[in-house]
């Protein structure tokens, strides 16, 4: 009685090959490499799309808003809270009448130590610190606003207020950051063209070791397509389970780094998002 | 050039690398439906004709033209076609060990895109009247000389080709089958296909008289159905052997 033999569809979804790929040792390095590959490959994405979603908040950040800060004003070695206090309305009333400015804010003293936490941690020192007044600005989009006028005003009209208009060291850190991203880039780029390679060694290496067969098949009538496919279907299931596997392993390493970034919010990481949904 | 002839040699020649010419000048056209068989010594030749029959290789010299197109000039891409229409049974049977008999035979028919139904009803159709019904799960290293030489068979007859071309067909198989496989060779030439036997069973040639083709030290000559050639000393040696 004939018993269906492992025979499936004539198609990519046939499940015997005319090739004797379980035979074919120099495939089997193939899933291996390709786990690494995409393990690198994840980590190097999920830095880069970091890095990219850290610039574009930075980015914003330089371009939509200012810092006002107004220093304590010291009187016989003791802080003069009320003349604190007007030297900031004024500053307030400077900046709401400026021409581009949409809001100006000031700092309230819990917001103030939320910053200063990464630094000095939840020491006694945060209450006894003389902290300045922050005046947290943030401008119109695409309207220009003229900061050499505005710091002419302030220095007229509040001496001891500063204009921080955090370019200068912002800057610097979006241009380490671009090279960053950059390098991460051509590292994935890298990774793509390894893995390029060796399945192209792979399959060069398959031809070569199963020629007789290949070349009984083509004197049977078969195009090179047909041999072709049954090659990209070994080289994709191989492929498939190199990357389930690296893929597997990259997550958990994701996630770690992400919980880790959490434990330093408040930090230079604090833009930088490893949530998924950040990456856009 | 006569449009009903499947293939066409003329003045062909061949020799591998820098050797001597196995073929020297060999000109013949065997028109479709045609039955030859194909003789001559060990080493004349025979198996070097026959593959440039089967496209495995191209002449070093002269002009071939299979189904009226010239091989000479012919795109890789165009070969697929015209060997899809030549069923071949090689000498060393050419079986794939990693399938079973099943899928062997099916070979053709799977690379001619027939639905899977199809290809296993007409391959259980055909090992069955071979006598190889219990063996479709069995792969090749466990069957017979005789056996994978049905294998063999049923693999290059499946696709029903339009030019069967055969080396040492019977060379394992007693009388009995040999002559058994050999109608169905004759059946399948009444059928329109063109059959090209290379054998020295001269007692298989005695039995179906048909027109044979003489291999002699590269040379080729045809006979008439029913004579024979002059054949040397040790050819003689080797059909009292077979």
């Amino acid at each position: 009685m004939f018993q269906p033999v492992c025979n499936g569809r004539n198609g990519v979804f046939r499940k015997t090959s005319d090739l004797p790929f379980t035979t074919d040792t120099s495939a089997w390095f193939l899933p291996w490499m390709v786990m690494l590959m995409v393990f690198f490959a994840g980590l190097t994405t999920a830095g880069a799309l970091s890095l990219n979603s850290m610039l574009g908040r930075w980015s914003r950040s330089i371009s939509g808003s200012l810092t006002v800060q107004i220093l304590p004003l010291e009187e016989n070695g003791r802080i003069n809270i009320k003349k604190t206090q007007l030297e900031t309305d004024e500053v307030l009333s400077v900046l709401r009448k400026t021409e581009g400015v949409a809001s100006a804010n000031v700092l309230t003293d819990s917001q103030l130590k939320d910053l200063l936490r990464p630094w000095l941690g939840d020491s006694f020192l945060l209450d006894d610190l003389p902290m300045p007044r922050l005046i947290d600005v943030r401008l119109i989009p695409d309207t220009h606003v003229d900061l050499d006028k505005l710091k002419t005003v302030l220095a007229e009209r509040a001496p001891n207020a500063s204009l921080d208009v955090h370019k200068l060291w912002l800057g610097k850190l979006v241009k380490l950051a671009q090279t960053l991203s950059l390098l991460a880039s051509t590292l994935l780029a890298l990774v793509i063209a390894t893995t390029s390679v060796i399945v192209i060694y792979v399959t060069c290496s398959g031809l070569a070791v199963h020629r007789p067969i290949i070349e009984l098949l083509h004197l049977i009538g078969a195009h090179d397509d047909y041999i072709a496919r049954q090659y990209a279907r070994r080289i994709a299931l191989l492929s498939f389970l190199g990357a389930a596997v690296g893929f597997g392993f990259v997550l958990p390493v994701i996630f770690m780094v992400s919980s880790l970034a959490e434990g330093i919010r408040g930090g230079l990481l604090s833009e930088a998002e490893f949530d998924v949904w950040s990456w856009r | 050039m006569n449009a009903s002839n499947v293939i066409e040699f003329d003045g062909v020649g061949l020799r591998y690398g820098q050797g001597p010419e196995v073929l020297k000048d060999v000109t013949f056209s065997l028109p479709s439906g045609s039955f030859y068989f194909l003789t001559g010594e060990s080493g004349a030749g025979k198996s070097s004709l026959l593959s440039l029959m089967y496209l495995s290789r191209r002449p070093t010299r002269g002009h071939i033209r299979m189904f009226g197109k010239s091989i000479q000039n012919l795109p890789r891409a165009a070969l697929p076609e015209i060997r899809g229409k030549i069923g071949v049974v090689f000498q060393d049977f050419r079986l794939l060990d990693h399938l079973s008999a099943l899928d062997n035979v099916a070979l053709p028919l799977r690379i001619a895109g027939l639905s899977e139904n199809e290809v296993k009803k007409r391959v259980v159709e055909l090992l069955t009247w071979t006598g190889l019904a219990s063996h479709l799960n069995a792969r090749p290293p466990t069957l017979s000389g005789g056996q994978k030489q049905s294998v063999a068979i049923a693999r290059a007859v499946i696709n029903r080709p339009q030019i069967l071309v055969a080396d040492e067909p019977t060379g394992n198989m007693d009388d009995r089958t040999a002559a058994r496989l050999l109608r169905l060779f004759v059946e399948l030439n009444r059928r329109g296909t063109t059959v090209i036997i290379a054998t020295h069973n001269e007692g298989l040639i005695r039995t179906f008289p048909y027109p044979r083709m003489h291999l002699s030290n590269g040379r080729l000559t045809l006979y008439p159905a029913g004579y024979a050639p002059n054949v040397s000393t040790r050819l003689q040696r080797e059909e009292r052997r077979v």
